[in-house]
C-alpha cells in the first residue's frame, strides 16, 4: 500500500496511502552539530540526524525509538522547530517552515507542542502553576481576559485529571506524575495539532507510568491530537502507539519504519532484531529462556565518526562487502521501510519464535 | 532440606530525622538472603530498598539512625562491627555496585591503581607483580581487554565498560555476596543484556549470592530466582520468582507486575494503580497501601498486616490475601 518515488536522487520520499493528510512532513532532513576542538583544528561535525524523511498524519501516534545517542531527541527538537536543520525541508500543512511569515510561524508554534522528560526543569520553580498555565494563554491572546483564561485552564485541568486547588501550588509541591500532567495541560491549552513527547514517563515512578500513557491516549482520542512519542522503551512504545507507526533510529539514521504491531512482531533490520532480543520481558518463564544476541560487538560506534557504508555493519552478523562501502537507503519491505542491503535474503525473525 | 541464609535481617528499623518529622525508610523489616540465590528487591524510589541494602554493609548515612534490629551475616551481627573488623568485612565478604557506578570510580586514578589500592588495604603483604595476573583474569571475565583497560582513566571508558570494570572490581576479593543497586538503569538495552549475561556467568561459576535492587520488572523476571517487593519501607511480598509471578498475592505487587508495559502485549488497556506513593513522613495508618488498594477493608485502615507464609517459600503482608479470608488478589 505504499508508493515510493525517487526524490531528486537523494534518498527516498515515502508516500503513504493514509487517507488522513500529513500535518507534518520532514524531507531529507539533516541536523549536524559542530563541535569546536581548538583554534586551529577543523571543528568536528556530528550528524545527530541524517537524511530523515517522515510524515506525521493528523491524529496519529508515532513512536520514535532508539538507544541513547541515536538522535531521537534532536529529531523531536527539529519537528517542533526549535532547531533549524542544516539541510532539508520541514513542511507543516504543506508549507515550508523556512518560508513562513511571522504570523504563520506564530500559529505553527502554538500548533506543535513539546512535553519534556524532566517535568521539574520544564516548569518555572518560582511561579505558581496558575502563572505557568494562564501566562501562555494570555500571551497568545487565546482568551480575552483573566476570567476566561482561568476557565480554559480549569477545563484543561479537568482533562488531565488534576484538581483545581493545585493551581496555587509551586512545582516542587507536586509529585512527578502530577507535574507531568501539568505539562500536558499546558500543551493542550495551545490547542495543538501535534504534541512531541520526549521520554515523558522515564522519570516517573513505575506505578504511575501507565496512568500518564493512558492520559496521552485519551488526549489523542478525544482531542484528535497527533503524538510523536520519543523513547528508548519498547514496552511503553508498543502500548501507546498500538495503532500507529514506529520509527527506529540508529546513529542518526532511520533504519526501519512501519506499523507498530508488524514491525515489532516481524522486524526486518538486523539492528532492531538485536535490540528486541535484548529487551527484558516481565514474565519469568519467557525471560529466562537463553537467547544469544545476534551481534558481533556490543560497543556502539561514536556518532562523531560513524562507520562508512552501513552504519551498523561492524556489529551486524550478516554484513558482507557491500555493507562496508555503500550506505543503504530506506526501501519498501514487508509493508514498511527498511534500510538494509540484505533485507530480502535475511532469515525470517519473529518476536515470539524463540521465546 | 531447608536452604541456608547467608544474610538474615531481623526487625530492622532505620529512621531519618527530617525537619518535618521522622521518616522510617526501613520499617520493622525481616529479610533473608538465601545462599547462592539471585534475589531481586523491587520497589519504587523511596520504598527503602537502598537503605535496606546499605545496612547490610553498615554504611547508612550519618543522618540515618538504626533504631532496632540486627543484620546477621554468617553468625556475626554486621551492625555491631567496628573499626578494623568492619573494614575487613566490607568488600571482602560483601561488595556493592552502587547506582551510579559511573561516578564510583576516582577520576584521578587508573583502573589498575583502583584495583591495587583496594587489594593492598586488605592484603598489606601483597606483591603487585604477583596479583596483576588476577586483575587480568577478572577483567577478562567481564570481556574487557586488560592490557588496555588497566592503564586507562575512568573518563576514557564508555558507560557500559565502566559498569563492567565495577563488576570486575567488586569480585576482586572474592566476596560471597554482591549487592547490585540498579546496575543497568543508565545503560541501553543491549549493554544491559550483556551485563546480565556476564553476571549470570559469574553466578553460575562461583555460586555467589546476589541481591539486585531495581524497579524494572522485566529485569527481575530475567535475572532473579527470588523476589521481594517493598512498599513504603516494608516488605509486602517475598517468594520464589515463579510462584510470585504466577500467584501474586499482594495487590501492590500484583499491580506492579501486571501494569509493567511489555514488549509482548498487543492490544490490552491496562488499569493504573490509583493515587500516588505515600509521604513517608506522614504514612497512612494501618496498611500503608490501603488508600490505593481496591480491596481495602476496615481492618486495613486500622492494623498493619504482618508478613505471613501462604505457601511454600511465599510470604505476603496483606489482610485480604490470607487463606480463608477471601483471597481478593487471587481473583
Amino acid at each position: 500500500m505504499h508508493a515510493i518515488i525517487r526524490c531528486q536522487g537523494k534518498g527516498l520520499l515515502h508516500m503513504n496511502d493514509d487517507p488522513r493528510k500529513p500535518i507534518m512532513s520532514l524531507r531529507n532532513v539533516d541536523m549536524y552539530y559542530e563541535i569546536k576542538r581548538g583554534l586551529l583544528k577543523q571543528p568536528a561535525r556530528i550528524g545527530a540526524v541524517v537524511d530523515v524523511s517522515l510524515d506525521i498524519h493528523e491524529g496519529e501516534v508515532l513512536a520514535v525509538v532508539g538507544e541513547s545517542g541515536c538522535g531521537k531527541t534532536t529529531l523531536g527538537n527539529v519537528i517542533i522547530g526549535m532547531l533549524k536543520p542544516t539541510r532539508g525541508q520541514i513542511l507543516y500543512n504543506g508549507k515550508d517552515l523556512s518560508q513562513m511569515t511571522r504570523q504563520e510561524l506564530k500559529e505553527f508554534r502554538s500548533s506543535v507542542q513539546l512535553v519534556q522528560q524532566d517535568s521539574y526543569a520544564a516548569l518555572n520553580p518560582v511561579k505558581t502553576l496558575y502563572h505557568s498555565l494562564c501566562g501562555p494563554v494570555l500571551h497568545k491572546k487565546l482568551a480575552r481576559n483573566k476570567a476566561e483564561a482561568l476557565k480554559m485552564v480549569h477545563e484543561a485541568l479537568d482533562m488531565v485529571e488534576i484538581s483545581h486547588e493545585e493551581l496555587d501550588k509551586y512545582p516542587h509541591e507536586l509529585s512527578g506524575g502530577q507535574r507531568q500532567r501539568i505539562l500536558m495541560a499546558r500543551a493542550i491549552l495551545m490547542r495543538p495539532k501535534l504534541i512531541v513527547a520526549d521520554e515523558p514517563v522515564s522519570m516517573i515512578d513505575v506505578s504511575l507510568r501507565i496512568s500518564i500513557l493512558n492520559l496521552m491516549a485519551k488526549l489523542n482520542k478525544t482531542l484528535n491530537i497527533a503524538f510523536v512519542y520519543i523513547t528508548h522503551d519498547f514496552g511503553t512504545a508498543r502500548y501507546i502507539a498500538r495503532n500507529g507507526n514506529i520509527c527506529i533510529m540508529y546513529l542518526g539514521k532511520m533504519v526501519e519504519y512501519g506499523n507498530v504491531q508488524r514491525v515489532l512482531e516481524h522486524p526486518s533490520h538486523p539492528y532492531l532484531q538485536a535490540l528486541l532480543t535484548a529487551v527484558p520481558v516481565p514474565d519469568p518463564e519467557i525471560a529466562k529462556k537463553k537467547r544469544n544476541l545476534p551481534l558481533k560487538s556490543i560497543e556502539m560506534p561514536s556518532v562523531a565518526a560513524p562507520p562508512p557504508g552501513c552504519r551498523f555493519h561492524p556489529r551486524c552478523p550478516y554484513s558482507v562487502d557491500i555493507c562496508e562501502t555503500e550506505e543503504p537507503v530506506l526501501l519498501e519491505h514487508n509493508e514498511g521501510l527498511c534500510a538494509c542491503h540484505r533485507v530480502k535474503e535475511l532469515p525470517q525473525w519473529s518476536l515470539r519464535a524463540d521465546r | 532440606m531447608t536452604p541456608k541464609n547467608i544474610i538474615e535481617v531481623r526487625d530492622l528499623t532505620v529512621e531519618f530525622k527530617k525537619p518535618k518529622g521522622s521518616l522510617l525508610a526501613v520499617n520493622h523489616v525481616d529479610f533473608d538472603l538465601r545462599e547462592g540465590s539471585v534475589t531481586a528487591l523491587v520497589g519504587e524510589s523511596g520504598s527503602g530498598k537502598t537503605t535496606l541494602a546499605f545496612t547490610m554493609l553498615n554504611i547508612v548515612n550519618t543522618t540515618g539512625k538504626i533504631l532496632s534490629g540486627s543484620v546477621n551475616y554468617n553468625g556475626t551481627d554486621v551492625l555491631k562491627l567496628k573499626g578494623e573488623q568492619l573494614r575487613r568485612y566490607r568488600w571482602k565478604e560483601i561488595s556493592m555496585i552502587f547506582q551510579s557506578a559511573q561516578s564510583s570510580l576516582n577520576p584521578l586514578m587508573t583502573i589498575q591503581q583502583h584495583f591495587w589500592e583496594t587489594y593492598l588495604v586488605h592484603e598489606p603483604e601483597a606483591d603487585e607483580k604477583k596479583v596483576i595476573p588476577r586483575f587480568f583474569r577478572l577483567l577478562e571475565d567481564v570481556m574487557l581487554d586488560p592490557d588496555r583497560v588497566l592503564k586507562l582513566y575512568p573518563h576514557e571508558l564508555s558507560g557500559g565498560m565502566k559498569q563492567r570494570v565495577m563488576i570486575a572490581f567488586s569480585m576482586l576479593l572474592s566476596p560471597r555476596v554482591i549487592i547490585l543497586d540498579e546496575p543497568t538503569t543508565a545503560l541501553d538495552v543491549i549493554t544491559q543484556d550483556y551485563i546480565f549475561s556476564i553476571l549470570d556467568k559469574i553466578h553460575n561459576e562461583t555460586g555467589i549470592s546476589m541481591l539486585l535492587l531495581t524497579h524494572d520488572i522485566g529485569v527481575v523476571a530475567k535475572v532473579a530466582d527470588r523476589i521481594a517487593v517493598m512498599y513504603a519501607g516494608r516488605i509486602v511480598e517475598v517468594g520464589d520468582i515463579f510462584t510470585v509471578f504466577r500467584h501474586t498475592a499482594h495487590p501492590y505487587a500484583k499491580a506492579l507486575i501486571t501494569t509493567a508495559p511489555s514488549l509482548l502485549d498487543t492490544d490490552k488497556d491496562k488499569e493504573p494503580i490509583k493515587g500516588s506513593p505515600p509521604d513517608l513522613i506522614d504514612l497512612p495508618p494501618g496498611c500503608a497501601f490501603h488508600p490505593r488498594c481496591p480491596y481495602a477493608t476496615e481492618v486495613c485502615r486500622e492494623k498493619c498486616p504482618a508478613l505471613t507464609m501462604i505457601g511454600e517459600d511465599h510470604y505476603v503482608a496483606c489482610h485480604n490475601s490470607l487463606p480463608g479470608k477471601g483471597a481478593a488478589a487471587y481473583e
